[in-house]
């Protein structure tokens, strides 16, 4: 070892004894001559976490904002790929490649992200993960000690018929990547789905939608092991003897559908809406069966709870059928786009949207773009534009008012919508008049090219541009009528249908961002001639795109009424704002 | 036990710490284990130990002392279980650093911003060999053995444009411009 006096270093020695660090190239000499400097040195310390914090920071830039896995090989791969969480090489896609002016199409036909009101819930799996007797490492077997009822994972699952998870909405797992939609679930591997749904489908027809906060595991062909959540069965002719393992009980399916719901302290309720179903009390932890000792026969419309304290215990409770999932919520299912010789995406192509449980293609041209009729944003930065299309195409202001609709890049847009934190209740106040700067209501008004009526499900499609250095959940923003009428209110979104960490989400072709050389507000520029007070520069952040879908019903319209437009305003949670690229109306339902 | 309603108000609080805090867990974590394997397996055990005791967590005191308290034992525990199999930092030095860590936590988005900016200011090939080197499947080492060219040259170039950023960032942190 080297036993050189700590204290007398110069900074070639400790900035080669970092390097070394850095590069995991270090060898144990020079590792511990470092030691004792840092440990003698407040100064070298200093200058040691200066270097690591760069180090960190350099691998933390080329990741994505997506959420770190908890798994290590995940999480390198993540880091050193942040296309990796956006990958378009799923299993289960249909993805189709067509050449169109020497670049690549992607059609995206199946593809899954919804986002309710969903509230991030990550206990369920943690808490799974934490109460399990071996820790990190519990597996479906180690549940057997505790519930012998459960059937414990056979060597030969690898063998069996594959289960796939063949959709999901807003789904998010703690600690690893949504799957793919169509991929193979893991047989005895523990999901825990922390926000949104999926839907499992097993060899025999049997199908589940697991709803968050969950943790499951497949433990065999046709047995799913619940450990908390909602899950809601279909099993149809062929599929009977499908079984849902919870820790108090084993429901089995005779030709049904039912939902069975497992509580954070293990409670299970079972509610059949049809056909019958079986349900067996475990013996609980403590060992006595309580008052189930024969097993629980359900039919149409019963329902049953089974609760622990040291005892199962069977109770009748009122049947409540809005319990059940009968489909995944109406979201954007996905959208194709021109995309580049990097795999990064611009012009849109068409979407793929789920509308009152249906799904539609629609190409661009059967969507009603929207075309801005005010904007007042917070500062100078205002417009993005593809360098696709380049920059003096929107010289004029009537061209960058067709950015957000019109134009079809996903690049282009007016950003930087202001907004407020509590939604309008009254009309928006417009201001057109760049003489005088007069204040209008913050945020960007939008007219549709032709009306959309409001028929079931979702009526507009909204994407947003997401610099991958903020929220990876997007901007939450507000959407209000154009003008109040009775019943009508404004709506705030929060969770979009496709966010950055959305296997659908994809990242942006290069563009450029426009500011104004002053903080002063972008109206003048929407609006006025495009002066040289406004700079183009290249955004070099990486971006992605994100979707979301709006039903007007939720503003209070009735179903039938014709929209001519919108108010959209950032809902203020953040420093950021809103940044949408492209909005457009959808056609009635045919 | 709580209610399932007050399950999920402090799933939701957690969940809001825990996301803004994460990054600069990770970084407190990597600066006492420089590591970045370890570092990560430390990280997400350290994850798992909030979430086990944020029931005594005191909402009246910022989350992120708190949370580096925790991953600090996780760490000493690390270093313990692996200390014959690795270099790593002995118990004393792990104290030293971590005393002078907690002023460097709070600027971590923007001494990210500044990065990034000096990144762009790099020459090309300056900024090509950064972007391969922490970008690719591989570590540094892995990156610079797969070349098949002079190791120590391209060890040193690494170095150089590393330094060069540093130098950089120190200068930025005073200037942010806004972003979108």
């Amino acid at each position: 070892m080297n036993e050189t006096n700590p204290n007398r270093f110069s900074d070639d020695e400790l900035n080669r004894l970092l390097d070394e660090l850095c590069n995991e190239t270090i060898d144990q000499e020079s590792h511990f001559r470092l030691q004792n400097i840092l440990k003698a040195s407040p100064e070298a310390r200093r200058q040691y976490h200066a270097h690591i914090d760069l180090h960190a920071d350099l691998r933390r830039l080329q990741s994505s904002a997506c959420d770190l896995p908890a798994d290590t090989a995940k999480l390198i791969e993540l880091i050193n790929n942040p296309a990796s969480c956006s990958s378009a090489q799923g299993l289960g896609y249909h993805v189709e490649v067509l050449k169109s002016e020497q670049k690549q199409i992607i059609l995206w036909r199946r593809a899954a992200v919804f986002a309710l009101a969903a509230t991030l819930l990550l206990a369920a799996g943690i808490s799974w993960l934490l109460v399990s007797p071996n820790g990190f490492n519990a597996d479906v077997a180690s549940l057997d000690s505790i519930n012998p009822g459960v059937t414990a994972l056979s060597s030969d699952n690898h063998a069996q018929p594959m289960v796939l998870m063949t959709n999901s909405a807003s789904a998010r797992f703690f600690g690893e990547e949504t799957p793919e939609v169509n991929s193979p679930v893991q047989p005895g591997h523990e999901y825990a789905l922390t926000i949104g749904m999926v839907e499992l489908r097993f060899p025999a027809g049997a199908t589940t939608i697991i709803e968050a906060p969950a943790a499951f595991a497949v433990s065999s062909s046709d047995r799913l092991l619940l450990t908390v959540g909602t899950c809601s069965v279909y099993a149809p002719e062929g599929a009977q003897g499908f079984s849902v393992d919870t820790p108090l009980a084993n429901v089995v399916d005779l030709g049904t559908r039912f939902v069975v719901d497992v509580s954070q302290s293990g409670n299970t309720s079972v509610q059949v809406v049809e056909g019958e179903a079986d349900v067996f009390a475990k013996k609980t932890i403590a060992g006595k069966a309580g008052n189930v000792e024969k097993p629980i026969n359900l039919r149409d419309h019963q329902a049953s709870m089974l609760s622990a304290q040291d005892t199962a215990v069977a109770s009748e409770i009122p049947y409540d059928e809005s319990k059940y999932a009968r489909r995944l919520p109406d979201r954007v299912i996905g959208f194709s786009a021109v995309e580049d010789g990097e795999g990064a995406v611009d012009e849109l192509l068409s979407v793929v949207i789920q509308r009152d449980g249906t799904e539609y293609p629609y190409g661009v041209d059967e969507l009603i773009p929207g075309e801005v009729i005010h904007y007042d944003g917070p500062g100078n930065a205002f417009m993005t534009v593809s360098t696709r299309v380049g920059i003096e195409t929107y010289i004029d202001a009537a061209a960058r008012a067709r950015l957000t609709g019109l134009d079809r890049s996903l690049c282009s847009g007016i950003i930087n919508a202001g907004g407020q934190v509590q939604p309008l209740t009254s009309d928006p106040l417009f201001s057109t008049d760049t003489a005088s700067h007069a204040a209008g209501t913050p945020g960007l008004g939008v007219r549709f090219q032709q009306s959309v009526k409001n028929t079931a499900g979702p009526d507009i499609i909204v994407f947003e541009l997401q610099n991958i250095l903020h929220s990876e959940r997007g901007d939450p923003f507000h959407v209000s009528p154009l003008k109040f009428e009775s019943g009508l209110h404004s709506y705030t979104i929060r969770n979009y249908d496709i966010d950055t960490c959305s296997p659908q989400s994809r990242f942006l072709s290069p563009f450029f961002l426009f500011r104004a050389k002053d903080d002063e507000k972008g109206i003048t520029s929407l609006h006025g001639a495009l002066s040289t007070d406004y700079y183009p520069e290249l955004h070099e952040v990486p971006a992605k795109i994100m979707a979301v879908t709006i039903d007007l019903s939720d503003l209070g319209y009735a179903e039938g009424v014709d929209v001519d437009g919108l108010f959209f305003q950032d809902a203020m949670d953040d420093v950021n704002y809103f940044d949408p690229v492209h909005i457009a109306g959808l056609k009635p339902i045919p | 036990m709580n209610s399932p309603k007050a399950q999920q108000t402090d799933y939701e609080r957690f969940l809001e710490l825990y996301s803004r805090d994460r990054d600069r867990l990770f970084g407190y974590i990597f600066a006492l284990l420089p590591h970045q394997a370890d570092a990560e397996d430390v990280f997400q055990r350290s994850s798992l130990v909030l979430w086990n005791k944020f029931s005594i967590y005191d909402p009246g005191r910022p989350f992120l002392p708190w949370a580096c308290s925790l991953a600090h034992y996780e760490v000493r525990n690390f270093v313990r279980a692996t200390n014959r199999d690795r270099l790593q930092f002995d118990e004393e030095l792990l104290e030293k650093l971590a005393d002078t860590r907690s002023n460097r936590i709070d600027n971590a988005d923007e001494r990210l911003e500044a990065l990034r900016n000096c990144v762009q200011g790099l020459k090309q090939a300056e900024r090509d060999l950064i972007n391969v080197a922490y970008h690719g499947d591989k570590t540094i080492k892995q990156y610079v053995e797969s070349t098949g060219r002079a190791a120590q040259t391209l060890y040193n170039r690494i170095s150089l444009v590393r330094r060069k950023l540093l130098n950089c960032v120190n200068r930025k942190l005073a200037h942010q411009e806004p972003t979108l």
